[in-house]
């Protein structure tokens, strides 16, 4: 018994490609379900899903090309057709780049260089290519538009904090392996010194990068989404409210943990207190005369307040949140909280003696849970 | 239309086969991943603990594949084939055993321990049959090596004289 390597690395090959469909489609719905958040920064899950998707279709041409077609005009056609996919895929990446929610965090003259250098390199695949100057500049402008995508990601991973953090930092870390993967599989066996022992290296590679895929996999299942930078550093004060019977039933001062980590000194006293809220929001409903579409922002002086209600129009619980700065973010966050909230205590809040005698209990415990929001 | 021989299989068929039968190896272990990543945090729940033994199960039927594969592709004779599949057979039971043990030790169903119970003597059995299998076919074959070799001598026999048929005598 004696096993060919090319019958163990063909199929973690094709096994690969199909893993990077699986992928594309994965971040598309990703994309879809965050989505409706409004928040531009999600996009990048639009951009992983293209690159996924055309790298995949790319990896494919490649291994027919390196592995099934004998024809050498037809292999280098088919290997050609590969590489200018997998330049397009990162052009495509570069343009979602260059749009209004990463302009802050990329250089667009550079992004705007690359992207044309691209462009040129897939003309040059499909339409000029000259063998004596082969692959190596589309090869070299891939590989620049690759690692600013990369310098990219760092930026983001940089940016953000929580669990947000780990999962991108772990799809980087998923990346840089399917590189290494790529480098081994496709680099070194082309090196003349090398080409003997190409095997060898078409095995450790094509494992390498599957290994990568299944990372980037574990990074991104059940993905939060992505919210503003820094809008937890405009979170004040978040109070539960029973509107019915007028009193608070949970509340929580943001500048406390600010001011254990030690980044936030200013003690900003809120001229309004939460039950005048309830004041404010009963006006509103009684000029609108809707339920419908009931107040949710109040602007007031240096803050904002945002208002959450139950999704019954008759709803006895109020959530309220003082905040410095509007944002989209924060209106998630408010909205994740009202969820948990009601989730959490839905059969106790009916009860409301139990609630009265034993509010500092009972709601204590959900610090716990909104840290974990927060997270 | 195809030149094919079957076992160890050869011929055009072969890679396309090889590499379907590798890549189903790999799907039912990215499930398997996949529904550790759904259950790894969450309480427990039975529909979790299902997930949970479900993972089992993937993975037995993966590992099952890979020696069918080694069976299929890889053995040249008829007992390395039974040896090499009998023992991904029994792999995939004793896994299966683990994944009803895991179910029931969460929830009785009609009866203590009753289908691992079960699963557990028709495993014994299927165990016992495997090395009875194991011990026919090598008889089988010795038996027919034996009587190949009978023939052969027969084959080379020096050839009977009509006028004297008993030469050694």
């Amino acid at each position: 018994m004696l096993v060919s390597l090319r019958e163990v690395y063909l199929p973690a090959m094709i096994f690969s490609i199909i893993l990077d469909f699986q992928l594309a489609i994965y971040f598309l719905y990703l994309y879809g379900k965050h989505r409706k958040d409004k928040i531009g920064l999600n996009k990048f899950l639009l951009a992983f899903s293209n690159l996924f998707g055309i790298g995949a279709t790319s990896y494919l041409f490649l291994v027919i090309g390196s592995f099934y077609i004998h024809d050498s005009y037809l292999a280098e056609l088919f290997i050609r057709i590969g590489v200018s996919l997998l330049q397009g895929g990162i052009l495509v990446v570069l343009l979602i780049l260059l749009s209004k929610p990463f302009r802050t965090l990329i250089n667009s003259r550079v992004v705007k260089i690359v992207s044309v250098l691209s462009g040129i390199s897939i003309i040059y695949l499909l339409f000029l290519y000259v063998k004596p100057i082969g692959l190596f500049p589309s090869m070299l402008i891939g590989l620049i538009g690759g690692a600013y995508f990369l310098y990219f990601q760092t930026k983001l991973v940089k940016l953000t904090s929580g669990t947000l953090h780990s999962r991108l930092l772990m799809t980087l870390i998923g990346e840089m392996i399917f590189l290494v993967g790529m480098f081994l599989g496709s680099g070194l066996p082309n090196i003349s010194v090398l080409f003997e022992a190409r095997d060898i290296f078409y095995f450790i590679g094509s494992y390498v990068v599957n290994l990568g895929l299944l990372v980037i996999f574990y990074g991104t299942f059940k993905f939060p989404g992505v919210l503003e930078f820094n809008w937890k550093n405009n979170l004040l004060k978040l109070y539960v409210i029973d509107a019915r019977n007028l009193y608070e039933l949970y509340s929580y001062d943001f500048n406390k943990i600010r001011n254990l980590a030690g980044d936030y000194n200013n003690e900003k006293n809120n001229p309004i207190n939460s039950i005048g809220v309830v004041g404010i929001s009963d006006v509103f409903d009684e000029i609108t005369k809707t339920y419908q579409n009931r107040v949710k922002i109040i602007k007031y002086g240096n803050f904002t307040i945002l208002l959450e209600y139950e999704a019954d129009p008759k709803s006895q619980f109020l959530f309220v949140l003082f905040v410095d700065k509007n944002m989209k973010s924060l209106q998630l966050f408010l909205n994740k909280v009202k969820t948990q909230f009601l989730n959490s205590y839905s059969g106790l809040l009916a009860n409301f003696d139990i609630v009265d005698k034993f509010r500092e209990t009972i709601f204590s415990g959900f610090d716990v849970v909104l840290q974990n929001i927060l997270d | 239309m195809f030149g094919q021989d079957f076992y160890p299989l050869t011929g055009t068929l072969r890679e396309p086969l090889l590499i379907i039968e590798w890549v189903m190896v790999f799907l039912f272990l990215e499930l398997a991943f996949l529904l550790y990543m759904r259950v790894k945090n969450r309480e427990r729940k039975l529909s979790n603990f299902i997930e949970k033994a479900s993972i089992l199960f993937l993975l037995a039927y993966s590992s099952m594949f890979v020696f069918y594969i080694f069976g299929d592709y890889y053995m040249e004779t008829h007992l390395s084939r039974l040896v090499v599949y009998n023992i991904g057979y029994i792999l995939r039971m004793i896994l299966g055993l683990v994944f009803i043990y895991k179910i029931e030790k969460y929830q009785i169903i009609i009866g203590k321990y009753l289908f691992s119970k079960i699963f557990s003597i028709f495993s014994l059995i299927s165990v016992v049959l495997f090395f009875t299998a194991i011990d026919y076919v090598a008889l089988t074959i010795l038996f027919e090596h034996d009587r190949n070799k009978n023939v052969n001598s027969m084959n080379h026999a020096p050839e009977i004289n009509s006028k004297n048929p008993f030469p050694f005598r």
